[in-house]
């Protein structure tokens, strides 16, 4: 009885034992589980890098209904590859994505919504444009051995506006990139009010275009061993489409119906101008296509290849529409142009008028050709600074205006670019960058110190024909600007030097003709060459350069910061990028510019101290002109001697050089053309000559030129960027240096720490064991 | 409270009247030095202090775990298994204190050694003071991190030896426990099972990196006072069941 009465005792005490566990255990299973959804952070950090800023919570208040779409794909893998041997730790971003978001959302007092993706993620993300990225993993995808790819970024979309994360993987600077979405959607979606007729022709001539491919694509091939005509035509059934014919130009007729609607707003915004033109483009594309189905099955191979013409229109008509959908409330940037500068704008009178060109030469058949020939060679010059124009900036989102030495610069303009100037800048000039500079506002210098020629093409002199063109034209000789005395007044040092890279460079392409019997072979042959350097060393906290793995800079110039600068406290300097430890900067002179002697020579350059090739400065500025005389004509009275600014200045025009008519048909004045002056005659060979030579220098360095842009574009967003967004990013700068400790000292603080310190603790120990063995000794 | 005060007086004590207390600190603090002052390429790759030239015990703190995660079994092992093993754990439990008081005196008592262990790294805080402007949250954060990560570690060495009769058994088992936790968020990467969330949200690492960026999150505490919370409770029962078996 008395053994049963206690093991019903033991099993009492181990039931309730049990309960107890099994309460924490819930308890502490249920903790976690509601505090993973309501929790509460307390930030320490002394910048409150983990706390939204007010200018942040302002931003998600100021717009009710907002909608914020999160990409993420579920098995994001831990670490990433970013090349160059960088590995990117993926683990808790996405945690602190969703916290960050969540952050905004209470903030917004109930009026954003937050939708995670889960399912199918990559492919909506790909049709929503965020970037994605590849993993280490790969998998056979369609066939193909390929890396996985993931996704981590957001839309937010308010009213019928949307902003786009592409790429959330900088934890530092999350809060920068979602308020810099949120204050532009804001921006945008108020601007959009305002210019609602230009987006609203746009969106029906998009429409228009979407329709007439969609229509096409209905007849995709369904065969399996695809005939020529299909394959040519990106796999479209060429035979269907001319069957339905009828039904399809009835759907793409809407296209000049909307171009029709809207031309009478054409001129008045440069985006919807570059979607009226591609559609205008789609409808002459459609039209060949009509003419070629209507020859007959025989002409199968050619209607295919005219598809194909007719996809790449309708990718152009989709980045010209998404490019407006994009334009309002983005702010302006002004390119300075005149002193043949990178100007990428048709020029506004052309410097052959045909009329008068005409009248001129009428008499004089030769005369008469040659106006056709020069004309012909100014349009396409207008052209490609037209495409340059629309490629480079308005596509990507950048509003860019001419700022012509006669031009004012209007309150619309919050950045000003000076690219590469070839010639010396009028006072006129200097004085309108100056003021808008101290203005507070932000002014980019890309400079141009070196006209380098690597085998150029070139006519003897003495050659008046110009048929003995030779690709040997190949000399290094100093840009006679005044850029370095206007930068020197603002504390920056341009040096006439040439930055030589003696370990990273880039590639030169160079063109030779071999003449060979009576013939004549154009070859082509790529060089290592020194002369673009490849940079790695740069300021990580800037936005401009952060994400960036290295830059190739061509025919680079060291920028320093002057003594006086230095001392100033009133300006924050920013060496951007700065040149390795390898790197050489030399003198021009020294430098031969032929890529095999360059690399033989290589050794002889001997590394210096590393300087800036980029350069940011911010804070108080002094006028150029409070050392010297102010231009004829300006207010005196509107003369503002110190202000605040942004100023950069990029040691490199970044192989973009100016390309203009004035340039070249260097020195023709329509005067020539009159009376029986044969010597105009002569100069169009040469003229030429300068043209090709343009394309040419380009061509030489275009892997390099191409990669450089986002170097470009990181800078013309910088420069228009709202100073507000300023504080927030430098929230997200982490470094906080040490000051220089001498060797012999770091051995004395690391031997003290480590060897030290448990020394100390263990003959602390003995005393404290010999103080105990004397207190028992005298006890006993 | 006051009985486990007591008892927790008398443990910290125990550990400071031998020597193990002062070699196994001692060890401690020459390995976070080196780790601290030398470039480590492996666990947590970081460049050589004055080399990196930035404020900041970050990497300090990230070594500090791995080097707690082997220290704190290593001490918490005798906590019952060498009571046990000598009989005195019963003599122990005669006394007028409950075994959650004995429990939680035990662990506050080492608790106490842990905050000991980590007040001698100061040398380190000066050191960052005196050559630059470090963040304070970040320190405050890591401090606060290791702490609580070695709170947990301490909870689950006292488990692993109120199992056991053998001291080593103890370490081996609370040392398993320990690496598993800490390294939970490797997993994944380790194994190719890329996206399982679940690794994370068990990993002391992921809790710890989170609250050494200088931010106090009420789901890092929870997470880590449940870690306690459970090994804890999972002690008293295990020494509660003597009373049924």
């Amino acid at each position: 009885m008395a053994a049963e009465k206690n093991t019903a005792g033991k099993r009492s005490v181990m039931q309730s034992n049990l309960v107890i566990t099994a309460s924490v255990i819930g308890i502490v299973v249920l903790a976690n589980v509601l505090g993973f959804w309501v929790y509460g952070t307390w930030d320490l950090t002394d910048t409150g890098r983990y706390t939204l800023s007010k200018v942040s919570k302002d931003a998600v208040r100021a717009l009710p209904d907002l909608t914020v779409n999160v990409y993420i794909s579920p098995d994001l893998p831990p670490t990433i590859n970013l090349g160059m041997g960088r590995v990117l730790d993926l683990r808790g971003l996405r945690q602190e994505f969703l916290d960050k978001l969540r952050q905004y959302q209470s903030e917004s007092n109930g009026n954003m919504t937050l939708n995670i993706i889960t399912k199918d993620v990559v492919k909506k993300a790909k049709k929503a444009k965020l970037r994605l990225f590849a993993g280490q993993k790969a998998q056979v995808s369609n066939g193909m051995l390929e890396f996985k790819k993931y996704v981590l970024g957001a839309t937010f979309q308010y009213k019928n506006q949307m902003e786009v994360y592409p790429l959330a993987l900088e934890p530092a600077f999350y809060e920068y990139e979602i308020t810099k979405r949120l204050l532009r959607l804001h921006d945008k979606y108020k601007q959009s009010l305002v210019m609602k007729d230009v987006l609203s022709a746009g969106e029906k001539v998009h429409k228009a275009i979407s329709q007439c491919k969609d229509k096409l694509d209905s007849y995709k091939s369904k065969k399996k061993n695809q005939g020529l005509a299909s394959l040519l035509s990106g796999g479209k059934d060429v035979d269907a489409i001319r069957l339905n014919l009828a039904k399809i130009r009835k759907t793409c007729n809407g296209i000049q119906e909307a171009l029709a609607k809207a031309a009478a707003l054409r001129g008045k915004q440069e985006n919807l101008d570059d979607v009226l033109s591609s559609g205008a483009k789609v409808t002459k594309v459609l039209n060949s296509l009509y003419k070629s189905l209507e020859g007959g099955p025989k002409a199968g191979g050619q209607a295919g290849l005219i598809l194909r013409q007719l996809d790449a229109t309708f990718r152009d008509a989709d980045e010209d529409y998404e490019a407006l959908k994009n334009s309002p409330g983005r702010r302006t940037i002004g390119f300075i142009c005149g002193q043949q500068e990178f100007c990428p704008f048709p020029e506004d009178h052309p410097m052959i008028n045909p009329q008068l060109a005409m009248m001129l030469g009428s008499k004089n058949p030769m005369m008469s050709q040659f106006i056709t020939q020069a004309s012909q060679l100014e349009r396409r010059i207008n052209m490609i600074n037209e495409q340059l124009n629309k490629v480079l900036f308005r596509r990507k989102g950048f509003n860019i205006k001419k700022i012509g030495p006669n031009t004012r610069i209007g309150p619309d303009v919050k950045a000003l670019v000076v690219f590469g100037p070839e010639k010396k800048l009028d006072d006129k000039t200097m004085y309108k960058i100056d003021q808008f500079l101290l203005h507070g506002h932000s002014v980019v210098f890309f400079t141009n110190n070196w006209d380098a020629a690597v085998y150029n093409m070139q006519i003897p002199k003495s050659d008046f024909t110009g048929r003995k063109v030779s690709f040997d034209d190949t000399h290094l000789s100093s840009r006679p600007t005044n850029l370095k005395d206007l930068l020197s007044a603002y504390g920056v040092r341009l040096n006439q030097d040439l930055v030589v890279g003696r370990k990273h460079f880039g590639n030169i392409t160079v063109y030779q003709v071999i003449r060979q019997g009576g013939y004549a072979f154009q070859t082509q042959r790529a060089f290592p060459y020194p002369l673009l350097p490849t940079f790695f060393n740069f300021d990580t906290t800037n936005p401009i350069v952060r994400g960036m793995a290295d830059l190739t800079m061509p025919f680079v110039s060291t920028v320093e910061p002057t003594d006086d600068l230095k001392a100033n406290k009133s300006v924050t300097i920013t060496p951007l990028v700065v040149m390795g430890n390898e790197d050489a900067a030399v003198k021009g002179d020294d430098v031969p510019l032929s890529p095999p002697m360059l690399l033989r020579k290589l050794p002889v350059f001997q590394p210096g101290t590393p300087k800036p090739v980029a350069l940011l400065v911010k804070g108080q500025f002094t006028s150029y002109f409070a050392d010297h005389p102010m231009p004829k004509g300006v207010n005196k009275a509107d003369f503002v001697k110190t202000g605040q600014g942004r100023l950069l200045v990029v040691g490199s025009n970044m192989g973009l050089e100016n390309l203009s008519p004035r340039k070249v048909l260097e020195n023709f004045k329509m005067s020539e053309l009159s009376g029986n002056n044969m010597g105009a005659l002569f100069k169009l060979p040469r003229y030429a000559m300068h043209f090709q030579n343009w394309q040419l220098r380009l061509s030489q360095i275009a892997d390099t030129v191409q990669k450089d842009l986002v170097f470009v574009d990181n800078i013309l967003e910088w420069a228009v960027q709202k100073t507000s967004l300023a504080e927030i990013r430098a929230k997200g700068m982490t470094k906080r240096p040490i000051s220089e400790v001498s060797g012999s000292a770091r051995i004395e603080i690391a031997l003290l720490l480590i060897l030290g310190l448990p020394l100390l603790f263990i003959l602390f120990g003995f005393f404290r064991f010999a103080v105990r063995r004397k207190r028992i000794g005298g006890l006993k | 409270m006051g009985k486990i005060w007591t008892i927790a007086k008398k443990e910290l004590h125990a550990y400071f009247s031998s020597p193990i207390a002062y070699i196994a600190i001692s060890i401690y603090l020459i390995l976070v030095g080196v780790t601290f002052f030398f470039k480590i390429p492996f666990l947590f790759p970081k460049e050589n202090f004055f080399e990196a030239r930035e404020a900041t015990l970050r990497p300090l703190f990230q070594w500090s775990v791995v080097l707690m995660a082997v220290l704190l079994p290593a001490i918490s092992m005798r906590l019952f298994a060498e009571e046990k093993k000598d009989g005195t754990l019963e003599l122990l439990m005669t006394m007028p204190v409950s075994d959650f008081q004995v429990v939680m005196g035990k662990f506050v008592g080492a608790l106490a050694f842990l905050a000991v262990a980590l007040g001698l790294t100061v040398g380190y805080v000066i050191l960052v003071f005196a050559l630059g402007k470090p963040d304070i949250g970040p320190l405050l954060g890591g401090y606060f991190g290791v702490f609580l990560m070695g709170g947990g570690f301490l909870a689950i060495g006292l488990m692993a030896s109120a199992w056991t009769k053998s001291q080593i058994v103890a370490f081996v088992v609370a040392l398993v426990i320990s690496g598993f936790l800490l390294f939970a968020d490797r997993i994944p990467e380790l194994f190719g099972l890329g996206g399982v969330q679940l690794f994370n949200l068990l990993s002391f690492n992921y809790h710890f990196e989170s609250i050494a960026r200088g931010v106090i999150d009420s789901r890092d505490i929870v997470y880590f006072l449940s870690v306690m919370a459970l090994a804890l409770e999972i002690t008293r029962y295990t020494l509660e069941s003597r009373k049924w078996r």
